[in-house]
């Protein structure tokens, strides 16, 4: 199960520069995605999309499924996501986030190799948080609404989650994404036991 | 220690009821997202919709009681939620709010002036019959700002309306803009104020859309802005 990682937001920023942050596309799916419960370990649906620099990760809950809900670990998920896209490395062997530019002398004359990678990794952490977009969704027959449910959660400054309820086309539409991004095989979901058996 | 069910409303009974009784023998936290549950009003509003035209005619105040009774389901006490409770600290002693939920401490005494609420909703409805003006808005804003110090609760403004109205609404600019905004935000009232505003949730589905903000004078939403937190006792 990937752990989450502090977030140092103080220093690093302004010693290191956005724009030399980049994020290669890249498109991954785990079904299921274990996280850690309240009580239990959890498991949802995780599709985690980067287009043009902007990760989107859209998580769901699983059928049949009595654990922590999506909604109540979603601080917790939404860390796990973020370490496994940190992690991740794509097709041609390539860390899908990685930070351009050479350390500047500052960094050269007074950080080892080791903390200038830790500063780099947490200023690539805070830049993926900051540009995410997290969809929950809930399908039909999941949860409260029988019809399902589509919501954006929005993170804030201090970490509290924030829940932005629309129609899957609407929210499509605001994120500027295609509908199909946070679409899921709802009979490929309600399969997910066989993986953890 | 955190129950392992949803956050959404759970019978305060029933939770005792289930096996969390063994688990738990020393109790067990529990917290309440308050703007999520202001979003219920997007039922309550369907709810009330006109049968027969599937219009929004019905009056603003029509759904306080419905909203009170779903709060009180989640509460773990029946009589923790007030309507239109007299604000006596206030700079006009005879101002109200709209819903207004007790710390647990002070449920069940009485509205006098040690009245101490955890937190003040204040809704206004944009319907079909009822359009609002900018100052109706400004005023309950101003209104939650000055709760928010003089009782130091929470404070959050509810926006019901139809699409239509969102439009109007947002031409006020003193919500900023609805629906897109994920920060903290300060909006101009005129005369010179402003408050800060926090988008706390939202629901846009079916014609009608909610929006909720936490309100403050100044930007102080930290961790745990939305959370009404009690401890269960297993022995209650």
């Amino acid at each position: 199960m990937p752990q989450s990682s502090d977030v140092r937001p103080s220093t690093q920023r302004d010693l290191m520069n956005s724009s030399q942050i980049e994020l290669k596309s890249f498109r991954t799916e785990f079904l299921p995605l274990p996280f850690r419960g309240f009580i239990n370990t959890g498991y949802c649906f995780l599709r985690i999309v980067v287009e043009n620099n902007k990760p989107l990760f859209f998580c769901c809950q699983l059928p049949d499924y009595n654990g922590t809900s999506v909604t109540n670990a979603v601080e917790e998920i939404f860390s796990s996501a973020v370490t496994v896209l940190l992690d991740a490395k794509n097709e041609r062997g390539e860390d899908v986030c990685s930070y351009r530019g050479p350390p500047s002398m500052f960094q050269r004359l007074f950080r080892s190799k080791a903390a200038i990678g830790r500063e780099q990794r947490a200023h690539i952490e805070n830049f993926v948080r900051a540009r995410a977009i997290w969809v929950e969704h809930y399908p039909p027959g999941v949860g409260l609404a029988e019809q399902g449910s589509f919501a954006r959660v929005v993170f804030t400054e201090s970490g509290e989650p924030v829940w932005h309820y629309a129609p899957q086309p609407l929210l499509a539409a605001q994120l500027g994404i295609d509908e199909g991004l946070i679409s899921a095989d709802y009979e490929a979901l309600s399969r997910w036991q066989d993986a953890v058996r | 220690m955190q129950s392992d069910d949803n956050r959404k409303p759970v019978e305060l009974a029933e939770f005792l009821r289930v096996s969390h009784r063994n688990h738990l023998p020393r109790g067990a936290w529990r917290s309440i997202d308050i703007p999520e549950t202001c979003l219920r009003l997007h039922m309550i509003a369907s709810e009330e919709a006109d049968l027969c035209t599937g219009g929004y005619t019905f009056r603003e105040r029509d759904l306080y009681i419905p909203f009170k009774k779903y709060l009180e389901r989640m509460l773990p006490l029946r009589d923790a939620v007030d309507v239109e409770a007299t604000l006596t600290k206030l700079t006009n002693h005879r101002q109200q709010t709209d819903i207004s939920i007790r710390c647990i401490s002070e449920a069940g005494s009485d509205n006098g002036p040690d009245f101490m609420p955890w937190c003040f909703i204040e809704i206004k409805a944009a319907l079909q019959r009822y359009p609002i003006r900018r100052s109706d808005i400004c005023n309950d804003l101003r209104k939650l700002r000055e709760c928010r110090s003089c009782y130091s609760a929470r404070s959050y403004f509810v926006l019901l309306a139809v699409d239509p109205e969102i439009e109007r609404i947002s031409a006020f600019s003193c919500l900023g803009n609805i629906g897109q905004d994920i920060g903290a935000i300060e909006v101009l009232l005129g005369r010179g104020d402003s408050v800060w505003l926090m988008p706390a949730g939202s629901k846009v589905d079916g014609g009608i859309q909610v929006h909720v903000w936490a309100v403050s004078g100044i930007n102080d939403f930290d961790k745990g802005f939305k959370r009404y937190g009690f401890t269960i006792f297993q022995g209650a």
